[in-house]
């Protein structure tokens, strides 16, 4: 059980990993205006995007279709 | 009007730099003073310390947990037993089941709290020479009250090694194979620190875990092993006094 | 306000409040570690790593106490807002001393098994069915991944990324972390405590944080009756010049009502930055300022000045005997309205 938890927790975080490179080399310039041309501060938003990745694709997805 | 600070201009803190400053003030005191009252009052982790690294020679004996019974000397005419564990959370069952009742060297980290003498880190190797069995005597059925620790933390490897903030470490220590120790309120026949075992004198199950670190009662059978008590008992019967 | 990433830039303030942190983590845990073990009665001092357990993970609780009060002292007395204006580097701080807490909880107790470390840590403790000697852990874990969550998502990005509202609705997730950790120390340090100080002081700083967060929740009065649609808000003469007096509505947002320079406007008393209490601001430099971050709004149409294009919705208001009238219904952000003329 204990195992299985941790199992699911490594998964989860690499592919949070994976999103989150995805997402700041790619996605970040396509959906936030304000992002393009500034690199300094998206290392900080690492974190975050692991922990949160569902939810950032949803919402890349959503901000996709509306541009 | 009111002073009213505005993030984007530092000067607009002026009126009530003040009043912030008490505030200040008053925060760090209070964690000056907090960190000297809570540091200062902190548990008594007793005296079970590090006792030098040793190299010892004696009878080995695997169950129900390892231990080193050293010949007898004048001031323990029975033998001396030293409870023994691996480097970590680990035991040395294995070494030990495959040297059980021969002579062996053990080579580790000595640790000592009260009369209890473990040695965690053990290495063991077979020496030649004679192995007699150590002295068994039944002390007949107790009733104790006290704290199942495991023997090497409470020994002082961790300084504090018991309570209900420790279980978890303790649950990983004697499943892991480290000697679980019943610490009594009162001592038995001299002393508070008796190794336990199941009623049948092997290792205890897994159901020891709902019942380290906090005070238990239970019933049980203790017999003196050279110098050691071990006490045998049913720890899944165990209740809080 | 909103040149994005860095509307709440560095500058003097929060150079000397995070010294200020600093200061105070730095003091108590130097007090902790290295002054008290000489004054203590004990046979042994704690083992290096009990001891910092100790230090940090009481540290990371009277940090979280005081960041919870800061929010509804600042409500009460004005002159407490410095302290709110940089809380995300109070709670990123706060993070980084119960990380350093579990960290050495983690290397003592839950390393060097036969197990995997991470195994151990949930498979450690599963007396799930008592009180006294319950997995106390899980709430630390939980209390963590909460302080860890709301640090990783504490950057401006987020916040825009997230929607104001998605992102204020996590940050209160703080609360469920405090009362996580409560546990966490109630479940396990408190249960063997042989002094009862701890908990004295634990048990204060609860009642501190609940005893302000009632008083300030006392300011926001109930909202009234409206006739024929439009709301009561009270005598105009009783609103201070430059400041607001904030009306509840039902079930929508309350509207911040400003008087200054003998003209009333109304906006939403929610700021479009992080949903601060605009109405607990003041009107600075012509413009109405949120007390949070100073991001700026114009009274009669609720716009951020150029180049920012932030956006407040604005409301109707008409005099009747002295009395200010509202219409609750808000007009779209950044819609015009003549500011009602009183003196
Ligand atoms: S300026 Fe940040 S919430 Fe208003």
């Amino acid at each position: 059980m204990a195992a299985t938890i941790v199992h699911a927790a490594m998964f989860y975080g690499a592919v949070g990993m994976g999103v989150a490179v995805l997402f700041l080399l790619w996605g970040i310039d396509r959906i936030d205006p304000t992002a393009p041309g500034a690199y300094a501060f998206r290392p900080l938003l690492i974190p975050g995007l692991v922990l949160l990745w569902p939810f950032v694709l949803l919402r890349w997805a959503v901000l996709e279709f509306r541009h | 009007m009111t002073p009213f600070f505005v993030g984007w201009n530092p000067r607009s803190i002026l009126p009530m730099s003040g009043f912030l400053g008490a505030i200040c003030g008053l925060i760090l005191v209070l964690f000056g003073g907090l960190a000297l009252a809570l540091g200062t009052t902190v548990n008594d982790p007793g005296g079970g310390n590090y006792a030098g690294d040793r190299d010892i020679v004696g009878t080995v004996v695997a169950e129900p947990y390892p231990f080193l019974v050293l010949d007898p000397d004048a001031a323990h005419p029975n033998g001396h037993a030293i409870l023994l564990s691996g480097g970590g959370k680990r035991g040395v069952q294995e070494q030990a089941a495959a040297l059980n009742g021969r002579r062996a060297r053990a080579t580790g980290a000595a640790f000592k709290r009260g009369n209890i003498d473990t040695m965690v880190g053990v290495g063991l190797e077979a020496v030649e020479g004679p192995a007699p069995a150590p002295a068994a005597t039944p002390l007949g059925t107790w009733r104790l009250t006290g704290e199942i620790c495991d023997g090497k933390c409470v020994s002082g490897v961790m300084r504090p090694g018991a309570g209900l903030a420790h279980k978890a470490c303790a649950n990983i220590c004697i499943a892991g194979g480290v000697p679980p120790v019943f610490v009594a309120t009162a001592p038995v026949e001299g002393s508070a620190f008796l190794l336990m075992a199941d009623r049948n004198g092997h290792a205890l199950p897994d159901t020891f875990r709902d019942h380290t670190g906090g005070l238990r009662r239970m019933d049980g059978v203790v017999d003196r092993v050279a110098d050691m008590l071990i006490f045998r008992t049913d720890v899944a019967m165990a209740v809080a006094p | 306000m909103s040149a994005r990433y860095v509307p709440v830039s560095w500058n003097t303030s929060k150079l000397v409040y995070d010294a200020l942190l600093l200061a105070a983590i730095g003091l108590y845990i130097g007090v902790y570690l290295w002054v008290a073990p000489s004054f203590q009665h004990a046979t042994l001092p704690l083992d290096e790593y009990s001891a910092r357990m100790a230090a940090f993970g009481t540290c990371a609780f009277f940090l979280l106490t005081l960041i919870l009060c800061i929010g509804p002292a600042a409500r009460l007395d004005r002159r407490f807002l410095p302290l709110l204006y940089n809380r995300r580097h109070f709670g990123v701080l706060t993070c980084a001393v119960a990380l350093t807490h579990a960290n050495a909880a983690f290397e003592w107790y839950f390393s060097y098994s036969p197990l995997d470390p991470y195994v151990a840590l949930l498979a450690g403790n599963t007396s799930f069915r008592q009180l006294s000697g319950f997995p106390f852990e899980a709430f630390g874990i939980f209390g963590l991944g909460i302080l860890l969550l709301l640090a990783a998502t504490s950057h401006d990005f987020w916040l825009a990324f997230l929607t104001p509202r998605l992102w204020k609705a996590l940050h209160m997730g703080l609360y469920a972390g405090y009362t996580a950790v409560v546990l966490h120390v109630a479940l396990g340090a408190l249960q063997t405590a042989h002094n009862p100080l701890l908990a004295v002081v634990m048990t204060l700083s609860v009642v501190l944080v609940a005893s302000l967060h009632v008083a300030a929740s006392r300011k926001s009065a109930l909202p009234a009756e409206p006739e024929d649609g439009w709301i009561p808000a009270g005598p105009w003469d009783s609103i201070p010049d430059g400041r607001a007096i904030v009306v509840p509505i039902a079930d929508a947002e309350p509207v911040a009502i400003f008087r200054y320079e003998g003209r009333l406007s109304a906006v939403t008393h929610v700021c479009a930055h992080q949903n601060g209490p605009l109405g607990e601001g003041s009107v600075v430099l012509g413009c109405i300022t949120c007390p949070w971050h100073g991001f700026q709004y114009r009274l009669e149409d609720g716009c951020a000045p150029p180049p920012y294009t932030e956006k407040l919705a604005t409301y109707r208001l008409k005099l009747a005997d002295g009395m200010v009238l509202l219409d609750p219904r808000p007009n779209p952000p950044g819609t015009y309205v003549e500011p009602l003329r009183v003196a």
